[in-house]
């Protein structure tokens, strides 16, 4: 039996489709995360699911519906204020990222506050801080003694002052920035960085700005605002100032 | 008959800009989700969800922890059973027809052709360049190791396929630019460089030439000896010799065949079962 160019091309077209096609109709076919972590195999916690697993990728609601912890939790937790359900974890490693000298906050501290408030085992890297608000959490719940507490006070930090501390740097440090385009991960604070004025901003938005670090696409989202109409306008604001 | 020759040559090439398309389309897309746009009906699928090579180094993390290794997902396990079939029936198609950096680098060598003419894809003694050719195993298990102990896809930090379409993002690393580079240039001198030195994908899919079902086939009673099949040869395996091509490196390019560059018909065709002179040695 012979196969020329003719067939072969027609056999690699039509297994490409007919598996992928194929998969698709059972359901198999997956290009994103099940957002269903993995179950802890061995000792005491056997079966359940397992906090190391969660990926950036994964939002609040994702997390809340894996853990059964209660979605307001996780959002008071790591200060999220808006747009709660659809948060993804890996978003804190943006808001915060060269905030603090020898920390991040980031999944991996989501990680270990699901895994602190259920009792179950972590092993957290040591850059990994937590949220004040994080901490106060789990002591108000009893979810963890005094003891634990102290201990990991020692890498929980003020999100107010973070928060503050972030924009007071995204000042200094955003400036010098030679990509001064909005694209989906742009905060409010990331274009005050950019030298527009808050009163600027929420004359385009048309209310106050209440949250600096929501990304201008998840408040367009959450407000039901088509994003690229707001993304234009402000981009001409960043636009008229100076780099 | 010459007319025949090029349309079998433009099979090919329509194959690999239309798989070339469908991935810069998908990772177009992904991209574009990043910043607030959608394509409709594209989806948002990353490179990784679609690189059948992502399947494979999740394998042990699969079966050791029952999950993918980061970015990695069904679709890539799919892929890559789809590939290993291909491989199964007609050796490594995926890297002549199918992969998209393959295809890249062979656009490049048309213009090192150029430059170089009968020099070009012939600077290197072939005695030491075929021992060179299983330095992509070395590669390949580095890969497989490094991501089976870190469960992070190391790699792309330094692939060039991943480069090649994410050049513009922020995602990439210094060494992905560098590895990218160096592959580019070399590519002005030998065909397919990365294929045949470092692609670590290549190095695997290159074992099923070994026990494929469709292999090249030289029937050796009307074979003239013209060594026609062996200067076309892009990973330069010697095909004049051999009544049946085993060599790892054969991409099943079909530019060898009767089809393209053998001036005699029916004489290197991709056909299974056993090569002609094999039968009548069995025979006699």
């Amino acid at each position: 039996m012979r196969l020329n160019s003719g067939i072969l091309a027609v056999l690699i077209i039509s297994l490409f489709a007919l598996g992928i096609g194929g998969t698709m109709a059972f359901n198999l076919w997956h290009t994103e995360s099940s957002k269903n972590p993995v179950l802890i195999k061995e000792g005491e916690f056997a079966g359940l699911p397992n906090p190391s697993d969660i990926r950036g990728s994964y939002t609040l609601e994702d997390i809340s519906n894996a853990f059964n912890i209660p979605i307001n939790d996780l959002a008071q937790a790591f200060g999220v204020s808006e747009n709660k359900a659809a948060f993804q974890v890996k978003q804190l490693e943006e808001i915060y990222e060269n905030t603090l000298k020898d920390f991040e906050i980031g999944t991996d501290s989501v990680r270990l506050f699901t895994a602190l408030y259920l009792g179950l085992p972590h092993t957290a890297e040591s850059t990994t801080a937590l949220p004040q608000t994080a901490l106060d959490l789990l002591v108000a719940k009893n979810k963890i003694n005094d003891i634990k507490a102290a201990e990991f006070q020692k890498i929980s930090f003020d999100l107010t002052n973070i928060q503050k501390q972030d924009s007071e740097t995204s000042n200094t440090h955003d400036s010098t920035l030679e990509d001064r385009t909005i694209k989906g991960k742009t905060t409010f604070y990331d274009l005050i960085s950019w030298g527009v004025s808050q009163r600027e901003i929420e004359e385009v938005v048309g209310e106050k700005i209440v949250s600096g670090s929501t990304t201008i696409r998840d408040w367009a989202m959450k407000k039901n605002l088509e994003f690229l109409d707001y993304k234009e306008k402000l981009q001409q604001l960043v636009d008229k100032t100076e780099p | 008959m010459a007319k025949d020759k090029k349309k079998s040559a433009r099979i090919r090439l329509v194959v690999q800009i239309l798989f070339f398309l469908v991935v810069t389309l998908i990772v177009t897309a992904h991209n574009l989700v990043e910043i607030g746009v959608e394509i409709p009906l594209i989806g948002s699928a990353s490179i990784h969800s679609i690189c059948p090579f992502g399947g494979v180094v999740s394998i042990y993390e699969f079966f050791v922890s029952g999950s993918f290794v980061k970015k990695i997902h069904e679709s890539s396990f799919i892929l890559m059973a789809i590939v290993f079939l291909l491989s199964l029936l007609a050796g490594p198609v995926f890297c002549g027809w199918v992969c998209p950096f393959g295809s890249f680098q062979e656009w490049i060598a048309k213009l090192g052709k150029k430059i170089f003419k009968k020099r070009f894809n012939h600077f290197i003694p072939y005695k030491i360049d075929k021992y060179l050719r299983f330095l992509r195993y070395v590669v390949l298990v580095w890969v497989i190791y490094m991501t089976a102990t870190s469960g992070q896809l190391l790699f792309q930090n330094i692939d060039p396929f991943y480069t090649l379409f994410n050049f513009y993002t922020s995602e990439m690393a210094i060494s992905g630019y560098i590895v990218f580079g160096v592959i580019v240039v070399l590519g002005f001198f030998v065909e397919r460089p990365f294929c045949k030195y470092a692609c670590p994908y290549g190095a695997l899919l290159g074992i099923f030439n070994l026990f494929r079902l469709f292999g090249i086939k030289r029937n050796a009673a009307t074979c003239i000896d013209c060594k026609a099949c062996d200067k076309i040869c892009p990973m330069n395996i010697p095909i004049s010799d051999k009544s049946t091509i085993r060599n790892h490196q054969c991409i099943t390019c079909m530019k060898c065949s009767s089809e393209q560059s053998c001036p005699v018909p029916d004489t290197l065709n991709l056909e299974a079962g056993k090569a002609k002179k094999e039968a009548k040695d069995d025979a006699a």
